[in-house]
This record gives structure tokens, sequence and C-alpha cells, in this order.
């Protein structure tokens, strides 16, 4: 490789700025798209357009090689902030992102989260203060003369994170300055337009001054830069970042100010942008979505079997077998990030429903789920039963016990559900089923009515009866009384028969359906289910207890109770490990907390578990972002973890306790017995929250074990 | 105005870089720069890039052999440094695990014509933070969101109070 071609292959590419960047224009997009729904402006194009240019300079400046050679070359780094000053922010504010911005977010996170901040009168005083021509001029104009001082210039090549800060400066500045330029908002400017020209002119004599003495000075001002090149190699190139700053630097300047002036001296500038009416909305197009279920169903099959096969037949080495890697790497930690980003996609594309209904077509199913067992007690013990069996019998470490537990799956789902009508296997068996029901509860989307009016004067009740077209809820979920993802296994089935296209899969808040304790069809209230709060217990500190038993110390621990109790007595000592950790200490810590709430007279539950039902609720959000933490690492690993692996952990599980101190803070308002009570109920509920969150970061401080990969 | 923090908060991608100098020598026909990813440096493992550049001219060189030896009292560790592997593809880039402690760096480069250069220097490699100080803004985040969901509250039911 020559140096040209080198140097041009450069990038920088850095994950988090690029992900942000790409978010940004996403949600820019999306509000854009909403908002020609509504009535199109004859400038919407030029302004995405703008918008989308300011975000690819701003990628340019930051992960192409500019970013890379600008500690080695004054006059890339030069270059790297014109861009960002200069070009960058001008280009954002034409896209008038304001509008576009806001309609892209979720509504429900605009109107409670950022609209009491948007109408803050102060905060808008300050917003105010800030765009001011002559603060925003003023501050702009020092923070480019006192960044390059050579005493913080020097500073910034020594230090990546000032270097940080130099370049937000310069971004957050130049938004500043541009701001009275562009005119992104509507409303009447604090000065004249004319005023407009001398400010651009006078930062372009204080530009052509600073970039002047680059030129002309005759010293090299940066000493890092001469270490590198050399002192007349600095000066070279100190004074091509001085002509860089120089020239297009003012053209950067010079061209608003005679756009301005031609804008004040046309009449055609002052004339009204024309909207545009959009005809009517063509109806909705619907995708194929049950043979879409169909397929991934059967590509699911095909991996099982392959995964069955090997298993039973391949290298029974883990890392090199199909059984020690598919399911315990990829289609967990997927799974999870199916949950996160969407729902429960595990069981739209569930092999197992599939084998059964292909089962069923032999076998029609004629008996009904005995009524004692139509809870969620089977599935809880199931989940108990395979966190310990994980532990111990290393199942992730054996891909002949790994095929035997998926043949058994495919064995009870058919078998359940060939004497069962309905899917009472998903419904009350599956534990991997209910591990997705409850961390669903925390997607941000759902599958329910658009408009509930519809469905009053709805007199079929296709989406639980079914049709021609569709058989109902297998789940016996009704939809208008459908609250939240619990038992929904995505199927879709309640999408394709309703007749008035009005059930679909819409976008929730994270955990809103946990905020209230409203009837929910075939559930019930939640908070009258012991099964559900032991069944969220076992999914909520198993996700500790399952990510303990990879660190060291843990792993430590229990090698040193083997040692000291015999060499038989390591499944009892993971039993009572696993056991107590999942259903003794959860059942324990739970019922003290209650119990705290009733002895100081908080809450209106008249019960302790009343209370423990209601509130164990809340811990699902951390209890998902620990599972997510944890398989996420899982799934990363075989490329290799990447630098920031411990950072994203951390914020997954900032997100989880942030999330469920909220959801118990809103449980805690409808459970005190007074107005105002509600952070003295909160306290050991919180305690108990930031406890696990505690417990969760030296999870992840501690070097994992990592399973299946590497032994 | 309300833009104007949506925008702000775009700002906070500027942050992110690397690449701090910690030798500049001139070896034989080849002036040597070793860059450090992070400074000061700390105990754990580090990424270092090796900035090869002929003596005369300034040109970089991309074709030399590039070895990096840390030595201290109690140990040893010889990595190869290769071309094209970091970012910059201008430089020779290794990754050394390293304890506390100060370590001679010794960088030899082999040129293909046969041309061996040396040429060292000390490093001082710091105790490793303790995770809350490695890891402070995740931390942070916590308190700072809570505090910002009070304000929330509290501008929300000044709002409800505030008659029209």
């Amino acid at each position: 490789m020559n140096t040209g071609t080198a140097m041009l292959a450069s990038w920088n590419l850095d994950v988090p700025s690029l992900a942000l960047l790409i978010l940004v224009a996403l949600i820019y997009l999306r509000g854009w798209l909403r908002g020609r729904r509504l009535i199109e402006f004859t400038e919407d194009q030029s302004r995405l357009a703008a918008f989308l240019g300011g975000l690819a300079v701003l990628f340019l400046a930051l992960d192409s090689p500019l970013d890379t050679f600008d500690t080695l070359y004054l006059s890339t780094h030069m270059t790297q902030h014109l861009l960002l000053m200069m070009v960058a922010p001008p280009l954002l504010l034409m896209g008038r992102p304001m509008l576009p911005l806001l309609r892209g977010l979720p509504k429900w996170f605009v109107k409670e989260g950022l609209g009491p901040f948007l109408a803050w009168p102060r905060l808008r005083r300050v917003g105010r203060l800030l765009v001011f021509p002559s603060f925003a001029w003023g501050v702009y104009i020092a923070s480019t003369i006192l960044w390059h001082l050579p005493k913080f210039y020097e500073l910034v090549l020594q230090s990546p994170f000032w270097h940080g800060v130099q370049h937000a400066c310069f971004f957050w500045t130049a938004i500043l300055f541009w701001w009275p330029v562009v005119q992104p908002t509507p409303g009447r400017p604090p000065w004249p337009r004319w005023t407009m020209i001398p400010y651009l002119l006078l930062a372009d004599i204080v530009n052509t001054a600073l970039s002047a003495f680059f030129v002309f000075s005759g010293v090299v001002l940066y000493p890092n830069y001469a270490t590198l090149q050399g002192v007349s190699g600095a000066s070279r190139d100190q004074a091509l970042a001085g002509v860089i700053m120089w020239v297009p630097g003012s053209i950067a300047y010079l061209i608003p100010a005679i756009v301005l002036t031609f804008g004040i001296f046309s009449p055609a500038g002052s004339m009204p942008q024309r909207a545009i009416k959009r005809p009517p909305l063509s109806p909705r197009r619907r995708l194929p979505l049950p043979l879409l279920r169909r397929a991934a169903q059967l590509a699911m099959l095909v991996l099982a079997v392959v995964v069955i096969a090997d298993g039973f037949r391949g290298a029974q080495v883990a890392s090199l077998n199909k059984a020690g890697v598919w399911p315990w790497i990829y289609w967990r930690g997927l799974s999870v990030v199916a949950l996160l980003a969407v729902g429960n996609l595990f069981c739209l594309a569930c092999p197992f429903t599939l084998a059964r209904d292909l089962a069923r077509k032999i076998f029609p199913p004629r008996l009904r789920w005995p009524q004692r067992l139509r809870n969620k007690w089977i599935a809880a013990v199931l989940l108990a039963l395979y966190l310990w069996a994980y532990e111990a019998f290393s199942l992730w470490d054996s891909p002949w016990l790994t095929a035997w537990l998926i043949t058994g799956y495919f064995v009870a789902a058919i078998l359940t559900d060939t004497l069962f009508r309905g899917a009472s296997f998903c419904k009350y068996v599956c534990p991997i089923g209910q591990f997705h029901f409850i961390s669903s509860l925390v997607s941000p989307g759902e599958i329910r009515v658009r408009k509930q009016d519809v469905c009053r004067s709805c007199q079929t009740y296709d989406c639980i009866r079914g049709n021609t077209h569709s058989r109902g809820c297998e789940l016996y979920l009704f939809q208008p009384k459908k609250v939240g993802n619990l038992d929904c296994t995505f199927c879709l089935d309640c999408v394709k028969a309703c007749p008035h296209d009005n059930v679909a899969y819409l976008p929730v808040m994270p955990a809103s359906t946990l905020l209230s304790d409203p009837y929910r069809s075939s559930l019930g209230r939640l908070s009258k289910r012991n099964d559900l709060a032991a069944l969220v217990l076992v999914m909520v500190f198993g996700a500790f207890v399952n990510a303990a038993g990879m660190v060291a110390p843990v792993i430590m621990w229990e090698h040193g109770l083997h040692a000291r109790f015999g060499p038989q007595s390591l499944p009892w000592i993971i039993a009572v490990l696993v056991f107590s950790g999942i259903i003794a200490i959860p059942a324990l810590i739970t019922a003290l907390c209650a119990a705290l709430n009733r002895w100081a007279g908080l809450t209106i539950q008249s019960g302790l578990l009343q209370s423990v039902r209601r509130f164990v609720l809340s811990l699902v959000p951390l209890g998902f972002a620990m599972w997510c933490a944890h398989l996420l690492y899982h799934l990363a690993t075989p490329f290799g973890v990447p630098d920031g692996m411990t950072g994203a952990q951390l914020l997954l599980l900032d997100a989880g306790l942030l999330l469920t101190l909220y959801v118990c803070w809103r449980i805690a308002q409808q459970s005190a017995t007074k107005i105002h009570r509600e952070f003295a109920v909160v306290v050991p509920w919180a305690t108990l929250s930031c406890a696990l969150y505690g417990l969760g970061v030296w999870i992840l401080m501690e070097p994992m074990q990592m399973r299946g990969m590497m032994h | 105005m309300n833009i104007l923090w949506v925008l702000l908060a775009l700002a906070a991608c500027l942050w992110g870089h690397g690449g701090v100098l910690l030798l500049h020598q001139q070896a034989g026909p080849y002036v040597v720069s070793l860059f450090s990813a992070d400074a000061p440096l700390r105990a754990g493992s580090q990424d270092f890039t090796v900035l090869l550049q002929n003596a005369a001219d300034g040109t970089p060189q991309l074709d030399a052999n590039v070895t990096l030896i840390f030595r201290n009292s109690d140990a040893k560790e010889q990595i190869e440094a290769r071309a094209g592997q970091s970012a910059n593809k201008l430089l020779y880039a290794a990754s050394a695990h390293l304890f506390t402690g100060v370590w001679n760096v010794t960088i030899t480069i082999h040129s293909p014509a046969g041309f061996v250069a040396t040429t060292k220097n000390s490093l001082t490699i710091l105790d490793k933070q303790p995770p809350v100080a490695a890891y402070w803004p995740y931390f942070a985040l916590i308190p700072a969101a809570i505090l910002l969901f009070i304000l929330n509250r509290h501008l929300k039911n000044r709002t409800r109070t505030v008659p029209h």
C-alpha cells in the first residue's frame, strides 16, 4: 500500500458517533415523512437535503481521514474545524429540524419527557439569550480565538479529552453563531435582517486576521506538529492551514452575506411560502404477514433440525458444534435484541408451534387444558429448573444435552398441543415463551387495536373466535381487553382475522403497561396472580444468578465449597445456590419490602402478598436489562468483544434501573395511603432495585467466562 | 428555540479521539514516533501505534518490520506491530498487556533492505483505575436522570396549578 492509498483508507469509524448520526437522521426522516402526510411545503425537499447534508458533513469531519490525521497535520485539523464550524451547523439549521425531530420522536416521549422542559419559560429565556446575535457572535469569536492560543491548542494535541472539548465548543458555538443568520424558527428575529450582513463581515475580519497570523507569523505556533514534521515541514503545514482558514473560511461568511443582500433587495424574498394540500392517502397496504411468519418458522425449524443433528452426531466440543454455538450464543442474543428493538419475535418464528401445527393436522386435539393448571406455576417451576440445569449440567458445554433438550421441547410441544386445544403449551408450559412474555413487557411495540370505537361496534369478535380466513387467538386474548404483551406470541392471527383492519403492531412506551393494573383479557388483574409474581421473580433474579455463575469470584467460591464438602457435593451446592438465588432470597427480600411498607402503614394493599404481587412487576425492566447485558456480551464474543462493550452493558443496566424506579414510583402513587407518601412507599423497593443494580455492575466488571466459545 | 437544545445534544458525538505522542526519536535512517491511544497509560491492555518516517524527507515508511519490546525488572513482552491495523493506515499498530510500574520500550525496525535500527525509551504505567473512576459517566447518568425527572415533575405540576 502506498502512502496516498494508506491515507485515503485511514477512516476512523467511531461506532457510537456513527450510530448517533444515523439515529438522528432516521428520527428526522420519520418526522419529515409524517409532516408531509399532513401538508407539504415547496421547500420540504431542500430542507431534508440540507439536514442530511449537515449530518453527512459531520460524519466526514468526525470519521474520515481528516479526523485520523488531525494530530499529525495542522492543515488537516483546520479543514476538520472548518467543516465543524462553517459547513455542518448552517446546513443543519437550514433543515429547520425542530418540527421534524419532534414529530419523529415517540409521542409519549415528546409529551411527557420533553414537553415540560420545552414549555419552561426560564429555559426558553436562556435559549433566547444564547442565540441573541451579540451574545452568539461574542461566544463564537471567543471560542475560535481561545482554542487557537498555543497553550490550549497544545493541550488538545496531548489529551483526547480536551480534544473532544475543543470540537464540542467549536460545534456548539457555531450553532449559536449561525442561528440568527439562518433563522430556523418562525417568528420575528431580535435584530433586523440587514444587521446580519455586518454580523458576518465582522466575523470574517476576525477570521482573516487569525488566518493571516498563521500564514505570516514566521514561527511555528504549535511545537507538537514541529516534533513530527520538523520545523520547516510544520511551517509549510501551518501556512497551508492559514490559507484554508482564510480562503474557504471567508467564502463561508461571504456567500451568506451576499445571499442576504440579494434577499433584502429582492421583492421575491418577501413572498410567503406556499403550502400544497396533499391528496388523501391511499388505503394501507397490507404485508402478507402470516406467510412471512410461516417462512420464519420454517427457517427456524430447519436450523433446529441442523442443531439437533450436529448435537447428536457432531464433535462434542461446544465451540465447534452448532448445538454449542447457535442456541446459546446467537439465538439467545438475537432474541433479546429483538425484544429490545421490536417485541416477541422468537415466539413469532417459533419452530415448535410449526411442528405442533403439522401434528395437529393428523391428531386434532379434543381435550381442554385442566382448570386447575390454568396458571403459570408449571412454567415458573420449569424456568427455575432450567436455570438450575444450565449450571448443574453445563448445558452450554454439552452439544449432546442441548440436542436432547431441543428434541424434548419438540416432543413436549407436540404432545401437549395434540391433546389439548388452544395454545396450551405456549400459555401454560413453555418456559422460553414465559421468559419472552415477561421480557416483552419492556418492548417498544405491541399487537393491539388501533381504535377502541371500531371494536365497540364489532359484533363478530373474529380476533378471538376466528373466521374462515384465520383462526382466532389461541391464547384467548380478546383484543379490546388486551393490555400489554403478556401471553402474546405475536402469531398475528388476530391481525389477519380482524375484518376491520383494526389490529396492528403499534409502538408503545416500554413498560407502560406495568404502570397500572387494569383487568387484562385472559389474565385478570396481575396484582391478583401469585403465579405471575413467582414467574417474574424467577426471571428477574435468574438474570443475576445466571450471569453471576460466569464470573471468576463466584466460580472460585463454588470450587471452594466443592473442595470443602467433597467430590459428590457439586450438584447439591449448585442446587442450593441457584434455588436460593432465584426463589428463597427473592421471596424473603420482597416480603421484607412489602412488610416494611405495611408496618409503616403506607400502602393501601390489604395483604403482604398483594403488595408483593403489585410491586415485583416493577423489577421486570431491571431483570430484562441484566439478561440483555449478559446475552449481548455472548453475542459479541465471536466477533471479538468491542471496546465499548462494558459501557454499553452499563447503559443497558442504567436504562433498566431508571425504568424500574419510574414504574415503582408510579405504582407507589397508586398504592400510597396518603398523597405525598409515595416517596416513603418507594424507598424499600428502590433500595432493592439499586442493590440489584449494584450486583449487576459488580458482575459486569468481573472477567467473564466465555461459555461455549473458549476453553 | 427548543430546536437549540435538540441540536446541542448532537454535539455529544463530537467526543472520542485518540493518539498521544509518547516518543519521537531518530533511529538510523528513520524518525520513529510512538503513540498511545490513552493518556496517561494505565495497567491493562494498551494500544500503541508507531509512525515510521524517512529521516531525510519525512515520508512515511510502510514496508518495514517493526517490533516493540516492553521490559521491566520482572517481565518482558515482545510484540510485532503491523501496518494497516489501526484507523491510521500510515501507522504500525500493536496491543500490549502491561502492569503497573516503569517499563523500558525498545522499538526495533527491520527495513526491507536488511537494515536494523533501534530506539529506546521508558514508560510509566499507572495503576488501573477503579471501576467507578473509569466508568463514572455511566454511573452519573442515573442521578442526572433522576434530577431531570424531578424537574420534569415539578414543571408539570406547576403548569397544572397555574390558572389559565
